[in-house]
């Protein structure tokens, strides 16, 4: 072996990655040859000082902290059917009669069944699980991420035990169980509001939260999101009438008078005014007073101006 | 491939007792049929030691952060493609080695373009055993902080591929054959990478010797 080669070797050497024979190869070369004896001092002297300054362990704050962002990217990954959707269709903004067809041609998981209660209220703690409650044991089970959704199918309440059943198209088949308590139930509904393209289910969906379930503050922000920005108008309906339905709370108001002001369906911001009146009716929010002046005076639609006309005079407020 | 995963019996995982392979291998299975429990626990079978490799690669904080969050969604979008023919090991150090090079290489080509300033700042993350020593020397202090910031300059100077090699040889002590499995190349330029890599650090550290 020549000395350029015995370098090559020597470097190998160190790291136990010579077989046998080369080692003894390289040892006898090293004991005869000054220049080869030099190298491998100075390459030994490299490991010692690579010894000596070991990089730092991450320090266990970052460990914490990158876990977590880790979890809330899973968090979201799993909730992204959207990007199933495109993978698996092939198709960026999938046209939901589109997906709906393709999704009855392509027999590739199975229906589950996905049941919720529809109600705001403690979830009595299951044997064994921990104080977060049986809901949210059973999601941590690692179930709902895991059932790699890939559409909806049916969102339904049983009129019986009162109880929702969300059928799902999923990869892996499997059961769920939660309360609106639960925050990654809550997240599905939210998700499904603002997100799922079919807008069918979303309509199911406002029907199955019921104004129950508009009590809970997450998915009030849902209702009013899907009120603010859906774009179909059967689907904002729906989301007033359930929202102005739940428990009342400011939002919902300021929600109500952005629809009954600025909805692009007159039919929309109809039932918009009609919902004000029936909330200032109540004693709700005086306040809201000034925008039903606003509507009466110059909404485009000749209709929505007389309702709130005639709303206003009901609340013993002159019209103008 | 089998073979390859009795060489992986280094420091890979380093932290917490490894699975027992057929523990591993039912976890894996419960992860791709969609449970995130199974998988939480395969994260925390390989986490620390992942943020170890790519905090070195990265440097900063924040970039390994970001590494480490690339690596396992990677892990996580692709394990329904995971099929037994390796270790599971193997399979997700390949994963982050990838991720590790598109990283250096990235920074290699920011690099290119701006002209290199020494970097005056405190070395972050190579530190001195001296340091901690009960006896501590001043003097022998800043000629540690010295070493440390030479050591970071040398590493610098690898390749991508050199650097995740070396890497993987020197930190992680994986033997070279699987080495070159993940960086998906030959035994043979695995060899050939941690041998450049020793030239270079002598080159840039003899005269500390
Ligand atoms: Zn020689």
């Amino acid at each position: 072996m020549t000395c350029q080669e015995i370098d090559q070797s020597l470097a190998l050497h160190g790291y136990g990655e010579l077989s046998e024979a080369e080692r003894d190869a390289v040892e006898e070369h090293v004991a005869s040859c000054e220049r080869c004896r030099r190298t491998m001092t100075e390459l030994r002297g490299i490991q010692g000082l690579l010894a000596q300054h070991s990089p730092a362990s991450p320090p266990p704050d970052l460990l914490v902290r990158s876990r977590l962002r880790l979890e809330e990217a899973l968090d979201r990954e799993q909730m992204s059917w959207r990007t199933l959707f495109r993978s698996w269709f092939g198709v960026a903004t999938a046209h939901p009669a589109r997906v709906m067809s393709a999704l009855t041609l392509v027999a590739f998981g199975f229906s589950v069944g996905w049941l919720l209660r529809p109600r705001v209220g403690p979830v009595p703690a299951a044997p064994g699980a921990s104080s977060t409650g049986a809901a949210a044991a059973a999601m941590t089970g690692g179930t709902l991420g895991g059932a790699r959704i890939s559409s909806i199918s049916q969102v339904a309440p049983d009129p019986e035990t009162g109880q929702l059943h969300i059928t799902l198209n999923a990869e892996k088949g499997m059961t769920l169980e939660g309360s609106l308590d639960d925050p990654q139930v809550r997240q599905v509904l939210v998700y499904t509001l603002k997100s799922y393209d079919n807008p069918g289910i979303r309509l199911d969906t406002l029907n199955a939260i019921g104004s129950d379930g508009g009590g809970d503050p997450v998915v009030r922000d849902a209702l009013l999101y899907a009120l603010e920005h859906d774009n179909n108008a059967g689907v904002r309906l729906q989301a007033l009438h359930t929202a102005a339905k739940s428990k009342w709370a400011p939002e919902t108001a300021q929600a109500l008078v952005e629809a009954a002001e600025k909805d692009s369906n007159a039919g929309v911001r109809g039932a918009a005014v009609d919902a004000l009146v029936q909330q200032v009716s109540a004693g709700h929010d005086q306040d809201l007073v000034p925008a039903l002046e606003r509507l009466a005076e110059s909404d485009s639609d000749r209709y929505v101006r007389l309702k709130s006309q005639t709303a206003l005079q009901q609340l013993g407020q002159p019209p103008f | 491939m089998d073979g390859a995963c009795l060489e992986l019996a280094g420091k890979i995982p380093a932290d917490g007792s490894p699975l027992a392979g057929a523990e591993e291998t039912a976890l894996v299975r419960q992860a791709q049929g969609g449970d995130r429990a199974a998988f939480d626990s395969l994260v925390r079978q390989y986490d620390q030691g992942v943020l170890r490799l790519v905090l070195r690669v990265a440097g900063t904080s924040d970039e390994a952060s970001d590494l480490f969050q690339e690596v396992f969604l990677k892990v996580y979008r692709s394990l329904s493609h995971f099929r037994f023919e390796s270790r599971f090991s193997t399979w997700l150090y390949r994963v982050v080695t990838n991720v590790c090079l598109d990283h250096l290489r990235r920074k290699q080509t920011r690099h290119e373009v701006q002209a290199p300033v020494a970097e005056e700042g405190e070395p972050e993350y190579f530190h001195t055993v001296a340091d901690d020593r009960p006896s501590f020397d001043p003097e022998r202090a800043l000629q540690s902080r010295e070493i440390a910031r030479r050591l970071e300059r040398a590493m610098v100077r690898l390749s991508p591929r050199e650097r995740m090699v070396f890497e993987l040889r020197h930190y992680e002590g994986l033997k070279l054959r699987v080495i070159g499995e993940m960086c998906g190349t030959s035994e043979e330029t695995a060899k050939n990478c941690l041998f450049r890599a020793t030239q270079k650090l002598r080159t840039e550290l003899g005269d500390l010797i």
